[in-house]
């Protein structure tokens, strides 16, 4: 499919005490692409969606869908596909008359109908559930009922709100893996929106990062995650330390009463914050950058957390392998050595 | 040392239930009992109630153009009021049920309570001032230019169907805001991203929804409207072919209570007919649903 | 939430049922607000607009000896009435909701039937009993009219308030050593206290505006308010009934408000 692209273009959505609860100048989803927008709660992401879907008008901006301006259109003439978290199927309509309803507004006869609802439920998997309520069913059949619904009017356009969070982990990380391939094989752009940043990672040709209604950042999972533009993205999007402080020359900084040899290439006295993920820091007991006292140590399954200080008030999070034997013979409250590659220090902004 | 009997875990309470339950019991049903029996008493030609058993005011009522009349059409005007009342509850229930403005809300819940604070008597009064020949209604028509003089519209069937909408009005808009308000909101939402509009949105998600909080205020409505006669009173006169106002009229003018006693029964009989068909009407809907 | 303030534009459906709505509740408060306004008329004409602004029937009504004695039996009546049914439905109400007798559903049906009977039928059925008894037009047979009539109203609201007190703190009390008496008195009583104010306040406006059943059962001494607007509404032609009218829903008003004050006071 080439259709499905959307752009928006000096967006501000907000009412008189505040003006800028959603403020994005610039974003285009490319068509047939996978689009997380990520953020924590309230910073905007659910507007986002509702702004793009119709539910609430912008004060500027434009919204255009393949070329066409949007941004007057009531919802039910935008042609896009909704999933809810709630998943809000008509509770006195059975999975077939829910799936049936998008294509009876569009008018489109019986035998056609048919059709598509059987291709729809057999693309979630739900061959024999036409005749089922909805509360006859699980959460996670209620959920592909839900997709279902939306993809047999073959919008452009996908748009799913936090549709995952209300499914628990196992089935939420199988629906993770069915969603992506079910959109790889129909091509519809789909914009999903989500808290946790693993899902978006897993799944996404590309994420936007929001915080307090500002995009944040808007890059591959890959660039993201390695190249962090600012502090904020840098702890959301995987664990990092953030180290803060002040630079003594290009290879010190001074943290408190500490200084610390992290490269930053900047000059004195200006101020830095520097990311630094834990997996890429190292704990030993002898040998290393940074002498410290280690302060926590906990087993979880496929790696050790570790927590470090390095100086009065300043710790280091590290996560090491569980094959690493240097680390299983650490004592909590003893002595030990961190060390970093300089490659993994990312300068990064505050927002 | 025996206490006296107390209270056991399966009777708690039954000292408590005993005074209200005796009250009505000795007020209200012992009552309607006696109502029932003199129903079946004969009168004579001075509507003294006499001793003995008959059907005689039962067959007067469906044979005596007087009464069976009046039946019908109270049975009109109950269904006219019930199905206006529905129709005339949505705009405003829906207000109340989902408007996210408060000072809307809380203005259109008193005017929607304030009459019934009010007793019917002073409703129905205001509603005479206006209809009358120099009333709001006949100034505001003549101003207009689309009478010539003043009407006369009390004394009206028409009129008198408009008040009694104007009393039950509010019930009908109280239960249906409670209906409204268990409808999932998002469904709304979801409707409209399907492509329906307002309108197909209202008529396949809306109305099934809220039908059976509907139909449980139509049964109240409907009732009650079987059965009002102060308000046609004092807007149309006593000569209305309505049940209420003939027994109103039968007890109190004419002395006749077997036949007052009748007609009530008959008339309780009908809405417990009307209120059961509903019920199941109702019922069949919730299974549906599960 | 932030969120439900971001409106959208509105749609021709949703200005057309604004509109509708405005129309009916226009519908809905225009007798109310025509009466009042006729009543301060300074003509014997009952008109709307008042021809002139005057008092006169205000100070009418309140000078008249008439227009007091109904003032009286109305003021008597919820004297009588409402401690009745406040103390029929706290006991009714309280035991319906927490008792575990057979029969309970029962119970609370028929306590709450007397709402889906015709008033027609309760008047007559009233008078028909209490007429044989010589009652009929005292003030006795009008305290029991009332108290039919008001009971259900307050029993809804007990058993409401009931329902959402939590049973647990009654046991809590029992399990300390409080005997059933001293656990209703002192612990149910106070939890459910909202519920009775506001079924006693219902069961006070009820009764300041019952007619139907009343006209049935009153007598010359018990002409109520409202029995006094009923027959001046057919029978006499100036706006001292609009007066009246109007007094009576400033009482019921107030009567709201007290209890809108009074239930946002809350009972530890």
């Amino acid at each position: 499919m080439s259709t499905g692209r959307i752009e928006i273009s000096g967006l501000r959505v907000g009412y008189g005490d505040a003006p800028d609860v959603l403020r994005i100048d610039e974003l285009t989803v490319e068509p047939g692409e996978f689009l997380s927008v990520l953020g924590p709660s309230g910073c905007g992401k659910s507007t986002l969606l509702n702004t793009i879907a119709g539910f609430v008008s912008p004060r500027t901006g434009v919204i255009a869908v393949d070329g066409n301006d949007v941004t007057v259109l009531p919802t039910y003439r935008r042609g896009l596909g909704l999933v809810f978290q709630s998943f809000a199927l008509f509770p006195h309509m059975s999975v077939a008359r829910n799936l049936e309803y998008g294509l009876r507004a569009r008018r489109i006869g019986r035998l056609e109908r048919a059709e598509r609802v059987e291709q729809a439920l057999h693309v979630v998997g739900l061959d024999d559930f036409a005749h089922r309520m909805p509360h006859q069913l699980s959460g996670g059949q209620q959920q592909r009922v839900a997709l279902a619904r939306a993809i047999v009017i073959q919008p452009s356009v996908l748009l799913l709100d936090e549709s995952l969070s209300s499914l628990d982990a196992k089935l939420r990380r199988g629906m993770q893996r069915e969603l992506r391939e079910i959109q790889r094989k129909l091509g519809t752009t789909m914009i999903f929106v989500t808290h946790d940043q693993d899902e978006a990672l897993t799944m996404s040709d590309r994420v936007a990062l929001l915080a307090g209604g500002r995009l944040e950042q808007l890059g591959t999972p890959e660039e993201v995650y390695q190249s962090p533009r600012t502090a904020f993205v840098a702890d959301f999007v995987g664990a990092a330390n953030l180290i803060r402080g002040v630079a003594v020359d290009e290879n010190t900084i001074s943290v408190g009463s500490a200084s610390l040899p992290v490269v930053t290439g900047m000059r004195a006295g200006e101020r830095v914050t520097v990311a630094l993920r834990s997996e890429a820091v190292r704990v030993t007991p002898s040998q290393g950058r940074v002498r410290g006292v280690l302060t926590y140590r906990a087993y979880s399954g496929d790696h050790w957390d570790l927590r470090v200080e390095v100086a009065e008030g300043v710790y280091l999070q590290a996560k090491a392998p569980v094959g690493d034997a240097d680390v299983a013979g650490l004592a909590v409250g003893g002595s030990v050595w961190v060390s970093w590659s300089d490659g993994d220090l990312i300068v990064v902004e505050e927002s | 040392m025996a206490r006296g009997v107390r209270p056991t875990g399966r009777t708690r309470g039954t000292l408590l239930a005993l005074p209200a339950t005796a009250f009505l019991v000795i007020v209200f049903a012992f009552p309607l009992v006696f109502l029932l029996i003199l129903s079946f008493r004969p009168t004579n030609e001075y509507n003294e109630t006499l001793d003995g058993f008959t059907l005689d005011q039962y067959v007067a009522i469906f044979t005596r153009d007087y009464m069976s009349s009046a039946l019908l059409n109270s049975l009109q005007i109950a269904a006219f009021t019930t199905v206006a009342c529905a129709v005339l509850a949505y705009p405003v229930a829906w207000i109340l049920a989902r408007s996210n403005a408060s000072v809307l809300r809380t203005v259109t819940f008193l005017i929607v309570v304030s009459p019934l604070l009010t007793s019917v008597v002073v409703r129905s009064y205001g509603w005479r001032v206006i209809l009358s020949a120099n009333g709001p209604l006949n100034s505001t028509l003549m101003a207009l230019g689309i009478i010539d003089e003043p009407v006369s519209m009390l004394l009206t069937q028409p009129v008198v169907l408009l008040t009694i909408i104007h009393v039950l009005l509010p019930f009908a808009i109280i239960t249906l805001t409670t209906a409204l308000r268990t409808i999932d909101g998002t469904l709304y939402r979801a409707s409209e991203s399907l492509g329906a509009g307002p309108v197909r949105t209202f008529v396949t998600v809306t109305l099934p929804l809220s039908l059976p909080g509907l139909l449980s205020g139509a049964m109240l409505v409907f009732a009650l409207a079987l059965g009002i006669y102060v308000t046609p009173l004092l807007v149309g006169g006593a000569n209305q072919t309505l049940v209420g106002l003939r027994i109103y009229e039968q007890v109190m003018t004419l002395f006749n209570q077997p036949i007052g006693a009748a007609f009530s029964y008959v008339l309780l009989a009908i809405s417990l007919v009307v209120i059961a068909a509903m019920t199941w009407i109702s019922r069949r809907l919730e299974v549906k649903r599960g | 939430m932030a969120r439900s303030r971001l409106r959208r534009r509105p749609s021709l459906s949703r200005v057309l049922s604004r509109a509708a709505a405005f129309v009916i509740l226009l519908f809905l408060v225009a007798p109310l607000v025509v009466l009042i306004g006729s009543s301060f008329s300074a003509t014997a004409s009952v008109s709307f607009p008042p021809s002139g602004f005057s008092l006169r029937w205000y100070e009418y009504v309140f000078t008249s000896a008439q227009w007091r004695d109904s003032f009286l039996a109305s003021g008597l009546l919820v004297l009588l009435v409402v401690p009745t049914v406040a103390t029929l439905a706290a006991l009714g109400g309280y035991a319906v909701v927490r008792g575990t007798f057979p029969g309970r559903g029962a119970v609370s049906a028929f306590l709450l039937s007397p709402l889906l009977i015709p008033e027609v039928m309760i008047g007559l059925g009233l008078l028909s009993s209490l007429q044989p008894l010589g009652i009929r037009g005292t003030v006795a047979s009008m305290w029991i009219a009332h108290s039919l009539v008001c009971l259900p109203f307050a029993m809804r609201s007990v058993i409401i308030a009931v329902s959402g007190t939590d049973p647990r703190v009654e046991l809590a009390a029992a399990s300390l050593g409080a005997s059933r008496v001293r656990v209703f008195l002192t612990v149910s009583l106070p939890m459910m206290a909202p519920g009775i104010v506001s079924g006693a306040v219902l069961a006070t406006v009820v009764s300041l505006g019952e007619v139907a059943v009343s006209a049935f059962v009153s007598g010359p001494t018990t002409t109520t308010i409202p029995l006094r607007i009923f027959s001046a509404v057919q029978y006499q032609l100036d706006p001292s009934a609009a007066a009246a009218s109007t007094i009576l829903i400033v009482l019921s008003a107030t009567a709201m408000v007290l209890l809108d004050r009074f239930s946002k006071v809350r009972i530890a």
